[in-house]
Formats: C-alpha cells, structure tokens, sequence
C-alpha cells in the first residue's frame, strides 16, 4: 500500500496524468457514440471525444509553456458549438419523421 | 489629430504583410457573394420562383474561377498571415475547380427544389459555404487552418443532406452523415493534437522539420507521431469515402437531393484529396512515416485502403439495384483509383511529378460525375423520380438529349476512349506501371493490375445503365423537370467530358503547373520539380526545331 502514503504530500499531476485522462474520456466517447441508441446521447459522447481532445492540446500546450495549443482549443470550442446547432436541428427534423430520436429508427436506407 | 497618433489607428489597420491579402481574393469573393446572396435572398417576393437567386450565385462562383485563373501566375513564396495559408497554383486549381463544381451543381437544382416545394435561398447559400471551407482547406498550411477549413466544407453540406425535409430518407442521410462526419473529425482532431504534441507546432513545415529530427534521433515520441498520422489518414479517407471508412456514401447519396450529391461526391473527393497530398507531403515526408511497401508507414495505408476500395466498390456496385446507391459505390472504386496514383507518386520523392496524373484524374472524375447526377435530377420529379435500372427503361429513346449526355458520362466514367475517363485512368495506370518499371516493387504491379481488372468489372454496372436507357421498355411514364438551368448544366459538362478526352494537353498542363508549384514540400521533393522542369524546357525547344 506505498500509494497510500503518498496521498497526504504534496503530489503534482504530470503530462502523462493528463494524457491518459483524455485518452480515456476519448474513449469513453467513442464507445458511447457506438453502443448508445438515443441520437442526443449520441451527440453527447461525440462532445465528449471533443472536449477530451481539448484538454490533450492543453496539457500539451501547458507543458510546453506554449500558446498554440490553447488557442486551438479556442477554435475546436467554437466549431463544436456550431456542430451542436446543426446536430440539434437534425435531431428535430428526424423526431418529426420518426416520431422518436433512436438511431435504431434509421433504417430506410440500406445495402 | 493628436488622439490619433496616440492611438496609432493607421498601425492598427495596416496589415503585417498588405500584399498577402491576395492568398485569400477567391475565398473572398465567394464569401461576398453569399453575404450579398443574403440581402438579396431577403427582399425576395414570396410565392414567386428563385432561380434568379441560382444564376446569381452561379456568376459569383464564376468570378471567383476566374479570379483563380487570373492570378494563376502571381502566387507568394511563402505561406501567407503568419503560415497559414498558402498561395500557389496547387491551392488555385482546387479552389478553381471548386467553384466550378458548385455552379454546375447549382445550375442543376432550381428545379428540383420547386418540384419538392422546398425552394428557399438556403440551399444555395450553404454551398457556398461549403466552397468557401473548400477554397481554404486546399490552401492550408497549418493543421488548424486545415481543421476549421474540413469543418466550414462539411457542416453545411450536413444540412443539404436533408433539406428536402418533407422526405423522411433526407432525415435518415442527414443524420447518418452527421454522426459518422463528426466522428472522424474528432478522430482527425486527436490526431491533430497528437502530432501537436509530439512536434510543438501545428504549422505543416515546422511540423516536418521537428519530426525529422524527431526519427532520427530515435528518442521516445515516434509511437504518438505514428497514432497522429494514422488518425489524421483515418480522417481524410472518410471524406474521400475509401473503404473501411465508405459506410455513410451510399446512405447519403440516396438520400440526399440530387445535384447535391453531385456537388458532394466530385468536390469532396477533389479538395480531400488535395488537403491529403499537401498535409502528408509536407508534414510528412520523412521516409521512416512514408514507410512504402509494408515499411507500415501513410503510403502502406493507401495502399491497403486503394486496394479494398477498388474491390469492394465495384463488385458491390454490381449488386446495386438503385441507380444512385451503384454511383455512390462506384464512386468508393474511384477513390481507390486515385488512391493508386497516390501510393504510385508519392512512394519515393523522385516519381512526385506523377502526381499530375491524380489532378487530371479529379478534372474528368469531376465533370463525369457532376453531369450524370444532374441527368438524374432531369428525371427527378416528386413521386416519380428515377430510382432503379426499371425506371431508366427506354429514357433514352425518348429524351435523345439526356440519353446522349448519360452516354458520354457512363462512357467516361467506364473509362471507354474517346471520353475524358479513359485519359484519366490510363494516366494513374500508368504512373503505376513506371514507378513499377524503376523500383521493380511487385506490389506495385498487383495494386496496377487488380485496378484494371476491377475497373473492367466496372464497365459492367456503367453501361447497365445505357442498356436500359436505350434498350429496355419503359415501365412507367415519367414527367422529366424541364428546366433550362439543368440542360445547360449536362450540356457542358458533356462538352468539358468529351473536349478533355480528345484535346487534353491543356489539362495536362495545367495539373503539371498546379503540382510543380505545390509550396512547402521538402529539398528532395524540389530537387525533383527543378530537374523535371529543367527536361520539360529541353523537350520545348527541342520541339521548336
């Protein structure tokens, strides 16, 4: 139990801390985006992969004590709003078609 | 007087460089014309038809086309604001070629937006947005340029996909194309942010410059530029639609409005092909990341993905009952054509002059696939569009016009000569068969000859079509939607098809320029362009005597 021991000092979260966060948070996305049905959870796992790609470009950024990655997080934020304002839409335009928002509903185009 | 100078207003308006405001003059004009398109499109008169709005955005994009070919020979060194943007006749081709798509797809729409009682200025006006994204994104310098520039192309383009929105399968292509678009962007993105991290810098140049040194010292960070390229690769091959990352295309070209999909298979293609050769040929070269012939590096996943694509494309193709559904899987088999001339030029600096034959490629595949969506939406009148093989029975006979254009269209994109396809494909092919002769690389070879040999299985599904244009009885009577716009529209791209196939030394030379000017590539990749141009001015004289 040596990591017990460590959590009363003072303890700093290096790159690599962060990288595997967002790794992981990419990951969880993804995989929502797969096994998910509800298209607004679908939506949702995608923002999720976005924002998780911000806090790689930040730690990168931090790291390198750089202003790039920063600003490119900036840019990635404003185009995922727009995406959500289209994604929405979306989702309204196929509710009125489908009366529901399940991907599983998506079924008239195939082979 | 005195306030002024404090503040120092004309330092503030004066731009860092004034004379790199040219690298954005097409971009500009586009943009223009959809701002104007807007306060036009609000003092519209209800009720009344807006095929005036169509013209009106088909001149603009005509201006900005020919604002490209007018500043053909005034490009800058470097890249322009601070490396962002680059202004080269590579950029001036694909922004040119842009336009032109867009205008000839939008020529073709007024009528089917009437038909579908959806005519509203938005359509028109998202397409232009989509070219401004197209413009910049052939231009681009930076990866964050290039991400924003694949956003503006797509996110509008979301939206065309469903726009009839009284058709529940708009809806369906719609969402599917959105889902799967912003998943790749997001896979693109940490790509991105990987390559960010393991090169510092987001600009392409210094990007090839850190990650040189980067492979040679052989000091950790290699695995993460491999995953970056691998996610950034990943990225591109679903906007160009190459297999494993095909699955939207067919759905949404189903369906989404007709000449859209034209606009969207040619352009998309086009412009995604163009980002790819400049982003991985200047961020890229390092012989360690290009890794042809199962070294496993970007040109060994072309490679895979051009094999798969032209396989499965066509022989699912053939199995397609819908008219659409079997262009949407021919055009995957055209990706994986071109992914061909890319493997062929790019596997060693000394064949990057091949990559000509990849732009002429795109040129033919253009006007092909542009005019037989634009045929099909001359057949698309609500509720009783042309949607089978059946449904084409006997349009031919019956339409002489549109018969003849599909004619020179299928021909084409079949590959038959006298057609501007058949060019097309010889010249990839043949890129092939000479990087084959110099290097000796079998897999060369077989990439070449499974190419051939696929696209013989595609003459079958091509001329499917004409059989039942002209040979089969009709099923049932169609209405076509007689409009001017459409006809003009087939009519030249016929005309480019056919005039391209017999004359096309101008477009040869034209595609050399564009990839002899390519900026930001590396010493080795210039050393090339020099000796090349050096043997194209000897070949010159030697013709004047």
């Amino acid at each position: 139990m040596a990591w017990v021991s460590t959590l009363g000092t003072y303890w700093e979260p290096t790159l690599a801390h962060f990288l595997l966060l967002s790794a992981a948070v990419f990951c969880i996305g993804l995989v929502g985006v797969m096994v998910r049905r509800n298209a607004i959870i679908v939506f949702m796992s995608i923002e999720l992969m976005l924002n998780s790609v911000n806090l790689t470009f930040i730690a990168f950024a931090r790291y390198r004590f750089e202003m790039d990655g920063h600003v490119f997080a900036f840019f990635v934020m404003a185009v995922a709003a727009a995406e959500a304002a289209v994604a929405l839409a979306i989702v309204i335009h196929v509710f009125r078609h489908k009366r529901g928002v399940s991907v599983d509903d998506l079924q008239e185009l195939k082979y | 007087m005195n306030l002024l100078s404090t503040l120092n207003i004309v330092a503030l308006l004066t731009p860092p460089e004034g004379a790199e405001f040219i690298a954005v003059v097409p971009a500009t004009i586009v943009t223009l014309v959809a701002v104007a398109f807007i306060l036009i499109d609000i003092f519209h008169r209800q009720g009344s038809p807006r095929d005036y709005l169509a013209y009106f955005s088909v001149i603009g994009l005509g201006v900005a086309a020919a604002s490209s070919w007018y500043l053909w020979d005034s490009g800058l060194e470097r890249a322009a604001f601070f490396g962002m943007l680059y202004f080269d006749q590579f950029a001036l081709f694909f922004s040119a070629l842009a336009c032109i798509t867009a205008a000839l797809a939008i020529l073709c729409s007024p009528a089917v937006l009437q038909s579908n009682r959806m005519d509203r200025g938005e359509y028109y006006l998202l397409i232009l947005f989509s070219v401004i994204g197209m413009i910049v994104m052939a231009a681009a310098a930076d990866l964050l340029t290039l991400f924003i520039a694949l956003e503006l192309m797509s996110i509008p383009i979301y939206v065309v996909a469903g726009f009839l929105r009284k058709d529940s399968r708009g809806a369906e292509a719609s969402m599917k194309y959105f889902i799967l678009g912003s998943i790749s962007a997001a896979l693109m993105l940490y790509g991105i942010a990987l390559i960010y991290g393991a090169a510092g810098t987001t600009n392409l140049e210094y990007i090839a410059n850190n990650l040189t040194y980067l492979t040679s010292t052989a000091d950790g960070g290699y695995g993460l530029v491999m995953v970056g390229m691998v996610l950034i690769m990943s990225g591109f091959l679903f906007k160009v639609a190459a297999v494993p990352f095909h699955v939207w295309a067919p759905d949404v070209y189903t369906g989404a409005p007709t000449p859209a999909v034209g606009f969207m298979a040619a352009a998309f293609k086009a412009i995604s092909f163009a980002a790819l050769l400049r982003v991985f040929m200047v961020a890229f070269p390092a012989e360690i990341l290009r890794g042809g012939f199962f070294g496993l590096g970007w040109i060994d996943i072309a490679f895979v993905a051009a094999m798969a694509s032209m396989v499965l494309g066509n022989f699912v193709a053939v199995m397609q009952n819908n008219v659409k559904r079997m262009l949407a899987y021919s055009s995957i088999a055209h990706a994986g054509y071109i992914l061909v001339g890319l493997v062929a030029a790019n596997v060693h600096d000394q064949f990057y002059l091949h990559n000509d034959a990849i732009l002429f490629y795109l040129v033919t595949y253009t006007f092909a696939v542009v005019g037989a969506f634009g045929v099909l939406s001359y057949f698309g009148r609500r509720g009783q569009a042309v949607e089978t093989y059946e449904d084409l029975g006997s349009l031919g006979l019956k339409h002489p016009f549109m018969g003849l254009v599909m004619g020179i269209f299928m021909l084409s994109a079949a590959g038959f000569p006298p057609t501007a396809g058949f060019l097309g494909k010889f010249y990839i092919f043949r890129s092939g068969v000479d990087v084959f002769a110099q290097t000796g690389e079998t897999a060369m070879l077989v990439l070449v000859v499974v190419g051939v040999l696929t696209s013989v299985v595609g003459a079958y599904y091509y001329l499917k079509v004409l059989v039942h244009m002209f040979m089969k009885p009709a099923k049932r009577e169609f209405e076509p939607l007689e409009h001017t716009g459409t006809r003009w529209s087939v009519a030249i791209c016929a005309i480019l098809t056919m005039y391209i196939g017999i004359f096309p030394a101008q477009t040869i030379d034209i595609s050399r320029d564009a990839v002899m000017d390519m900026r930001g590539v590396s010493e080795e990749v210039e050393d090339v362009i020099e000796t090349g141009q050096e043997q194209l001015e000897a070949l010159v004289e030697e013709e004047e005597y």
